[in-house]
């Protein structure tokens, strides 16, 4: 899309709409919600990888977004600069710390103090930025960004064979997926479309339909999370980066 | 974590895809196609598009929703005219355009034209017109994409092109039946919708904005325009002067390029020699490529016929056709050793039975059936052994199409034999039937239709089986027509020649058993410039039908019993000739020389034979007619009595020649060498060349030294008479033989019309 008017035909995404009330309207504090609701996964990842259990981390998630949907502030965050993504990340980490130093202050016997975690944010000074380097990504902030880029691609999938579905074409939408991931030699088309009782020629208009499709889903759902200024296509790029390091090589290494 | 032996491995970019990849797609790769993935809209914008704003002002009537396309011939939005509720393509011409003074004018009158196309493969235009600053052409909108995206989406397979190859050329041959040319056919007008229909658009805008070059003057802004590798060479040199083959040109090159994925360019390969496709597709699209425009098809039809002929061969599905051909294309053509051993068999075969039929027809009285069969085994043996090969290699061409040469010897094995059985059985012996002196109309047509008919015959054999070892179904409608028109020809130019040439003498195609020098001749010997005899001297006894020797009849009608043709022996056949009416006539000859000769002409007649009984003066004559003999039959019965004239003469054992005109006519007499034979008989041979010989009567002479005349036993074979002195008659004499003489004398004759019937028989002089 053209940038002189493609934004024309959506609504604000749902980040813009969070920033743009910095939190305080309803209709912003929904669209948050349901923001945090489709990056739990991320989130969820990123807490099991930190501590290493499946339902301490499930408990943890819980707790964190509880604390963001509560504070539903976001006013700190620079709407020109800010993405949905950094801020989740950094309020998680900023979430780690605090938990950390809760814990051993219970285990010092001290008591809990909840901080604003936005607060944390703020304060660029802060002590926690020692134990948090921003600028060498850890294995776990990786953990977190390649489930962030694997719920983008799951997400547009969903809304991609939604339609589909909602269409009565499923059976297309199977049959062509794999060419999603662009030209294979060994896929035949004319096996597909044999399949579907379509032409050839005809195949390869579907297929370049369904690839519309699902580019513009991603783009959705990438605008959805990055303020209106922002390049879609370079956060995109930051993901296709994210996935190129293969989370299993990765793993294979460090483990 | 994972075991290798779980690991799915993406097949775009080699990485192991990760066990919690949506669908199980290599996340990595889906994304980076989205990365990759051109959209029209996210192209550079420049400064020569116009603003949506703009637009939406200067065409208030439509909800412009996108920018679709753009290129050198202008902008196209998709729009929805809200009124129809329908979706519209809206070009946008180049806005520089308008500069031009002569624009307008020329875009109203090609805008109207094109506007008149209508075909399901081409991209209708709705309206034209100017609105507001902008040029526009509002035109059907395709659902899909161009040819160009869909080939970035994989090549198209074989079977795919030879699919989408034929509705273009429709859509051309009807545009250039409107005359209009595209002038700038490329993947990216050729656009193919969710159904994989092709629709061809930007009908005739090349010549609508103008000339490429000057286009590209007039643009020159580092947008593309129609690239000259579509172009044809002559639409680059002149212009002004395409026709619809530059359209074919292009067309060819679209067509290269979707099977090879390559432009032509160059020194450029064969497509069977990139993708797997017959020599055939090549033909074609070389023949597309010619740079010579007179060497292109002529017409999309053309092409089309012989797109669709390529794939409607048998094993049309894509996946056969591209095995065989695959093989096909690893493999060098190589000559058929079955078509060559057929073809060799069966022309030895054949030049057997020519040899064995050439021996027997000179022998062919008194040979057996059962010696003929066995003559004509072996022939026949071998021509059936090059049909079987032949049939064999047929049958390999058809299975490997392209591997194999050989057509032509694998044919002639296979149809030579049954095809010259056929013509003889069918022409040959019939016409032998139907061959007669007087041929009704009927059977003139039926004799000149059946060889047409068998050659037509014949013609479509060669063509059909031809067609079905290249794996096609059918003959090209072409060659159809153009047997009909051919064997159509030759029947009217055998009719012509039968009516030019009038009635046939056919009693000159047989040979006959009379005496030489009579002949036969069809005209009256009279007319020739015989004499006539005086009356009396010949007469009737009787007639009879040779198959019924014994019942005579004479001229009033009554019968005879008094007549014992048996007495003329071995010197008559009796009988009836196949096919024929034999008939036997019996003659008295009242005149004094007994020596008198007799010579008789039977024009329509086969062939005719008679006997001499020379102490009753009685002659017997054998004719035999052919069976639709007319009422009553000529026959002119010749008598040579009187003096002999001498018109040559040479010295004994002297070969002399001589020529000079005699009556009008002109003589080649030459005398032989005389032989003396075992019998101490001397032969003395003459040739006596004349035309109408059969006036005349002659006789050779010997002249011993004391003038005596002595006579021989004469004989005739064509223009040569043999003379025989015999010792046993003249004996010591015959050695003082000093010359020989040739001497003639003139028949005089007489004319009968006879009526052949026994049951009614008039005999007039």
């Amino acid at each position: 899309m053209n940038s002189e008017f493609s934004n024309r035909a959506f609504a604000p995404t749902r980040w813009t709409l969070v920033l743009r009330c910095r939190g305080d309207s309803e209709e912003a504090r929904a669209a948050l919600s349901e923001l945090c609701s489709i990056y739990y996964r991320p989130v969820f990842e990123f807490l099991k990888h930190d501590c290493g259990d499946e339902e301490k981390a499930r408990e943890l998630a819980h707790e964190f977004f509880a604390r963001i949907l509560q504070s539903g502030g976001i006013d700190n965050v620079d709407p020109q600069r800010g993405r949905f993504r950094s801020y989740l990340l950094g309020a998680l980490k900023h979430f780690i710390i605090e938990r950390r130093r809760f814990e051993n202050r219970k285990k010092r016997g001290g008591d809990a103090i909840i901080e604003s975690i936005d607060a944390v944010l703020e304060t660029e000074e802060s002590t926690l930025q020692c134990q948090i380097n921003e600028t060498t990504q850890s294995f776990t902030e990786y953990v977190f960004d390649y489930n962030w880029a694997i719920t983008v691609v799951a997400r547009a999938l969903e809304s991609v064979e939604k339609r589909y579905r909602e269409e009565g074409r499923e059976q297309v939408f199977e049959t062509l997926k794999i060419w999603l991931t662009g030209a294979i030699e060994g896929n035949s088309q004319s096996e597909a479309a044999a399949k579907l009782g379509l032409s050839e020629s005809a195949i390869k208009v579907a297929i370049h339909r369904l690839r519309k499709r699902f580019r513009e889903a991603v783009k959705f759902e990438i605008s959805q999370t990055i303020p209106e200024t922002d390049n879609v296509e370079e956060e995109l790029k930051y993901l296709i980066e994210v996935l190129a390091r293969n989370l299993n090589e990765n793993r294979n290494i460090r483990l | 974590m994972n075991t290798e032996l779980n690991e799915k491995r993406c097949q775009r970019c080699g990485a192991i895809i990760p066990e919690d990849a949506p669908l199980g797609l290599c996340p990595k790769c889906l994304l980076s196609e989205v990365a990759a993935a051109k959209d029209v809209s996210d192209a550079t914008a420049t400064s020569e598009i116009p603003s949506f704003e703009k637009i939406k002002l200067a065409f208030p009537q439509l909800e412009i929703i996108e920018l679709i396309g753009k290129g050198g011939m202008g902008f196209v939005y998709k729009a929805r005219q809200p009124n129809l509720d329908r979706f519209v393509a809206l070009k946008i011409l180049p806005n520089k355009l308008a500069r031009d003074p002569l624009f307008a004018e020329r875009f109203n009158r090609e805008g109207r034209v094109l506007a008149k196309l209508n075909h399901p493969n081409i991209v209708a235009i709705y309206d034209f017109g100017q609105a507001g600053e902008f040029y526009y052409l509002l035109m059907e909108y395709v659902d899909g994409l161009n040819l160009r995206q869909a080939m970035q989406l994989g090549k198209f397979s074989p079977t795919e092109a030879l699919r989408i190859v034929p509705q273009i050329c429709e859509a051309l041959q009807y545009a250039h039946s409107q005359g209009i040319l595209h002038r700038d056919i490329k993947p990216e007008n050729i656009l193919i919708d969710a159904q994989g229909n092709v629709k061809i658009t930007d009908f005739g805008i090349a010549k609508l904005i103008g000339e490429h070059k000057k286009d590209i003057t007039l643009t020159g802004t580092g947008t593309v325009l129609g690239t000259p590798h579509y172009m044809a060479p002559e639409q680059i040199e002149t212009p002004n002067k395409v026709d619809q083959r530059a359209d074919i040109y292009s067309l060819g090159v679209v067509f290269y390029e979707m099977l090879t994925g390559e432009l032509p360019l160059g020194r450029f390969e064969p497509p069977s020699a990139k993708t797997p496709v017959s020599k055939a597709v090549d033909e074609v699209v070389f023949k597309r490529l010619e740079r010579d425009k007179e060497k292109r098809f002529k017409s999309a039809q053309e092409v089309k016929t012989k797109v669709e002929h390529i794939s409607e061969s048998p094993g049309g599905e894509s996946i056969s056709v591209e095995q065989t051909v695959t093989q096909t294309a690893a493999q060098p053509q190589k000559l058929s050793p079955y078509a060559l051993w057929s073809a060799s068999l069966t022309g030895f075969g054949m030049v057997l039975f020519l040899i064995l039929f050439m021996l027997l027809s000179t022998a062919m009285h008194g040979i057996s059936i059962t010696v003929t069969l066995f003559a004509i085994l072996p022939g026949l043996l071998f021509c059936v052994a090059g049909m079987i090969l032949g049939w064999i290699a047929l049958g390999k061409m058809r299975a490997e199409p392209g591997r194999w040469i050989g057509l032509p010897l694998a044919v002639f094995g296979v149809l030579a034999f049954p095809l010259t059985t056929l013509t003889v059985v069918l022409v040959g012996f019939p016409y032998m039937m139907l061959i007669t002196p007087k041929p009704s109309l009927v059977v003139n047509i039926v004799a000149l239709t059946i060889p047409c008919i068998v050659l037509a015959f014949a013609m479509w054999a060669v063509m059909k089986t031809k067609a079905w070892a290249k794996g096609e179904d059918k003959i090209p409608a072409g060659s159809k027509k153009f047997i009909v028109i051919f064997s159509l020809m030759v029947f009217c130019v055998m009719l012509l020649m039968r009516f030019v040439s009038g009635e046939k003498d056919y009693s000159k195609r047989y040979s006959t058993q009379t005496s030489a020098l009579s002949g036969i001749v069809s005209k009256s010997p009279i007319a020739d410039g015989g004499d006539i005899l005086q009356e009396g001297v010949v007469e009737v006894v009787g007639i009879c039908d040779a198959k019924n020797p014994n019942l005579w009849w004479s001229s009033d009608g009554s019968k005879r019993v008094d007549i014992d043709a048996k007495r003329f022996g071995d010197q008559i056949r009796f009988g009836q000739s196949a096919g024929n009416k034999d008939y036997l006539i019996l003659w008295r000859f009242n005149r004094d020389e007994k020596g008198a000769g007799i010579s008789f002409v039977c024009p329509g007649s086969e062939s005719f034979g008679y006997a001499n009984e020379l102490n009753d003066s009685n002659c017997l004559l054998h004719v035999s007619y052919p069976k639709d003999i007319g009422k009553a039959e000529r026959i002119y019965v010749g008598v040579a009595d009187g003096e002999w004239e001498t018109i040559a003469e040479a010295p004994r054992g002297v070969s002399a020649s001589s020529m000079f005109t005699r009556d009008g006519l002109e003589w080649k007499i030459a005398f032989f060498d005389t032989t003396v034979d075992i019998n101490s008989n001397i032969n003395q041979m003459v040739s006596c060349q004349v035309k109408n010989a059969n006036l005349y009567q002659f006789r050779i002479v010997g002249i011993t030294s004391d003038r005596t005349e002595l006579m021989p036993v004469q004989s005739s074979m064509s223009v040569n008479i043999k003379a025989v002195f015999k010792k046993e008659k003249y004996g010591e004499k015959l050695d003082d033989i000093k010359k020989f003489r040739l001497q003639i004398r003139k028949y005089r004759w007489a004319t009968f019309d006879v009526a052949l019937s026994p049951e009614f028989i008039k005999l007039e002089k």
